[in-house]
């Protein structure tokens, strides 16, 4: 072969190497969430849902050019410190301009910069206006409100197991003064059924030990006991501990996806009547089934409880981007308010509470109650409804 | 509050405050020979923890074993860092104290790496709940504060009954005449920290059925460690003793009466008390 053809044949090979990555340019989407500590699950199953929407995404077209999606992950510990170190960090050294924050206690402090810099806070977390308002245009819950599970779920819930007397024990910060607020009024809604709330503790965040605060509680023979704003770890602990003290009763966690095994694993026949809002004992859909048994393969353990919100997120994020033809945060904020998604795994899923937040950023998809017995989540067949 | 309540909160009160002595126990010790503020105490009670999901869970070694196996590996990694850092650091309090938050922050960064972010957790091998006159109290946390009263006695004895208790003692006053007087300050030293490791490894693997386990799990322990030694009077054994009690009886009689948040500020207020009006702690000495 004479030196101009090998010299050709090269400069073709090396651009037509170069080409796709020189047209094929990075949407980042960060992760601020805690990869670390008691919360950590809910962080790692974000990953992994972005991992697997990321797989079935693969390139797409925005305004010509072709992109694909890149994961940054950031972790927060759920300390809203270290979620505003990390949100700074994404916004002006790594250029992300899209991401998952975690955690409704982080947000009072993130919130001015997500409105100064126009960021699109892809949000998991509980709560309900306090986030989720007109001021907040770019900030989308892609779970469901504290609002919209006390205010549509919990009395039916209530009702189904006969619970007249509720207690709560969760974090104290914002999410638990604000959970412990919503569970007062509904309680309050329904005192013409017998139902009374007997009292609350609101104890550390970090906090393993909760025996001495529930004594006090426990004192109160509440028949439920709310432990919303709490992880899995934190719930599994406190029912391991109640039920050392003799309680009997249930507990209910509203926001929180919470991990059957690892609650069986520390509280052990202790977890029983663990009732949990946002479980599905049995799988809604085909893709709900497809993505656990991805997961399942990819990452050699049963799917994390975050991971079907993210995977849903991240697909109708990047579709919004595309037909809104633009990066702009507020444009695709425009475009996705707009419109509905059939690839969530729960099943079809648009946006509503212009009525209770005043604006539509509150996901509302179709959301079962699942209770554990014998060590395993059981649907619980009670019917959610919708927040206006 | 009736009587009945009220017994069950001094028996967590009184049961908690012996999980807290256990775990401040070996921060104690280094302090009051060394006068070293050992902050990688927690991570090694955190690596106790750890290693007793490793080897008794993952690896289902015999329970007896693995502790075996955390005690070697704690005297191992106290000599260690005895002779590799405190040693050419002892009497310059500031360097000992930054050379033990890096070992901290080490020993923290790469347990995240190693065990992973999920929480874990050890089984009971003392399941059940011993009930006396309507107090409960499970018959877990009874074995670990039966633990911390052992590991008390036992380090008590050593302390003022030994030949070794005598030469610790005696670098606590004044390390140059022991030094005159025939001590090998190098070996007792060494002697302490690896004590010091072994007593918070220990307190780690004690509470780890009880508690769930992640690798921050240090952070909390110290801060309640500190607050006990501040209270009860820096390197006293019997001040720990007292400071560990009084705290957990604080908090579970405070948030029983007042709730948890005003039992949480409680102990701090405590703490802040005991600086103001005797800063040396409850049984320190001036």
């Amino acid at each position: 072969m004479s030196r101009p053809l090998l010299a050709a044949l090269t400069f073709a090979a090396a651009a037509l190497t170069a080409l796709p990555s020189s047209a094929q340019e990075s949407f980042k989407i960060g992760n601020l969430s805690p990869l670390s500590g008691p919360a950590a699950a809910f962080g790692i199953g974000i990953n992994r849902g972005i991992e697997l929407a990321t797989e079935d995404v693969g390139t797409f077209t925005v305004a010509g050019k072709q992109y694909k999606l890149e994961l940054v992950p950031y972790d927060t510990s759920l300390d809203p410190g270290k979620t505003v170190a990390a949100l700074n960090r994404a916004i002006l050294n790594d250029n992300v301009k899209y991401g998952f924050i975690l955690g409704s206690g982080v947000h009072g402090a993130v919130l001015p910069i997500i409105r100064q810099h126009g960021f699109f806070d892809i949000f998991m977390g509980a709560m309900g206006k306090e986030i989720t308002n007109p001021e907040n245009p770019t900030v989308f819950r892609f779970m469901a409100s504290s609002d919209q599970l006390y205010y549509t779920f919990t009395p039916e819930i209530y009702k189904k197991l006969n619970i007249k007397r509720v207690g709560f024990m969760g974090p104290n910060n914002d999410l638990g003064r604000a959970d412990v607020r919503m569970l007062k009024d509904v309680a309050g809604r329904l005192k013409g059924q017998g139902v009374e709330f007997v009292g609350e503790e609101l104890v550390e965040i970090n906090a393993k030990d909760f025996q001495a605060a529930l004594l006090r509680l426990l004192a109160k023979n509440p028949d439920a006991i709310d432990t919303n704003a709490s992880p899995t770890g934190t719930v599994g602990l406190i029912a391991k501990q109640a039920r050392e003290l003799g309680y009997k009763g249930y507990f209910i966690s509203s926001t929180a996806v919470l991990e059957a095994k690892a609650l069986v694993g520390i509280a052990g026949r202790g977890a029983d009547n663990i009732v949990a809002y946002r479980i599905w004992s049995t799988s809604p859909t085909k893709l709900y089934q497809e993505i656990a048994d991805r997961h399942e393969k990819k990452y050699k353990e049963p799917t994390l409880g975050t991971v079907w919100e993210a995977y849903a997120a991240t697909r109708w994020v990047v579709e919004a981007v595309q037909k809104a033809g633009s990066f702009d945060t507020k444009k695709v904020a425009e475009q996705l308010a707009g419109s509905s998604f059939q690839f969530h795994p729960y099943g079809p899923a648009t946006w509503g509470g212009e009525k209770s937040h005043g604006i539509r950023r509150q996901i509302q998809t179709p959301l079962p109650a699942s209770i554990i017995k014998d060590g395993k989540w059981e649907p619980l067949e009670v019917r959610m409804g919708v927040l206006e | 509050m009736t009587l009945a309540l009220l017994g069950q909160g001094l028996a967590i009160g009184l049961v908690n405050g012996a999980l807290y002595i256990l775990t401040a126990l070996g921060l104690t010790l280094i302090y009051g020979i060394l006068h070293i503020v050992n902050f990688a105490h927690g991570e090694i009670y955190m690596l106790g923890a750890m290693l007793i999901y490793v080897l008794f869970v993952a690896l289902q070694w015999p329970l007896p074993l693995a502790f075996a196996a955390i005690i070697l590996l704690a005297v191992a990694a106290g000599l260690a860092v005895e002779r590799g850092i405190f040693r050419g650091l002892r009497g310059q309090w500031m360097q000992l104290l930054v050379a033990s938050v890096g070992i901290s922050l080490i020993i923290q960064s790469l347990s995240w790496i190693a065990f992973g972010a999920q929480e874990k957790n050890v089984p009971s091998v003392l399941p059940g709940v011993l009930i006396i006159g309507g107090v409960r109290m499970p018959l877990e946390r009874l074995a670990a504060a039966g633990v911390a009263l052992v590991l008390v006695t036992g380090l008590y004895w050593l302390v003022y009954r030994t030949r070794i208790g005598l030469a610790m003692r005696a670098i606590e006053e004044d390390e140059e005449t022991a030094r005159m007087l025939g001590v090998n300050s190098d070996r007792v030293a060494a002697i302490a920290v690896a004590l010091g490791f072994v007593l918070a490894a220990l307190g780690g693997a004690f509470v780890a059925p009880i508690y769930s386990l992640n690798p921050g799990m240090g952070l909390e322990a110290i801060l309640m460690s500190f607050i006990i030694i501040i209270i009860g009077g820096l390197g006293s054994i019997t001040g720990t003793v007292l400071a560990g009690l009084l705290i957990g009886m604080l908090q579970s009689i405070g948030a029983l009466i007042l709730g948890a948040e005003a039992a949480h500020v409680l102990v701090f207020a405590a703490m802040i008390a005991v600086l103001v009006l005797r800063p040396q702690g409850l049984l320190g000495r001036a």
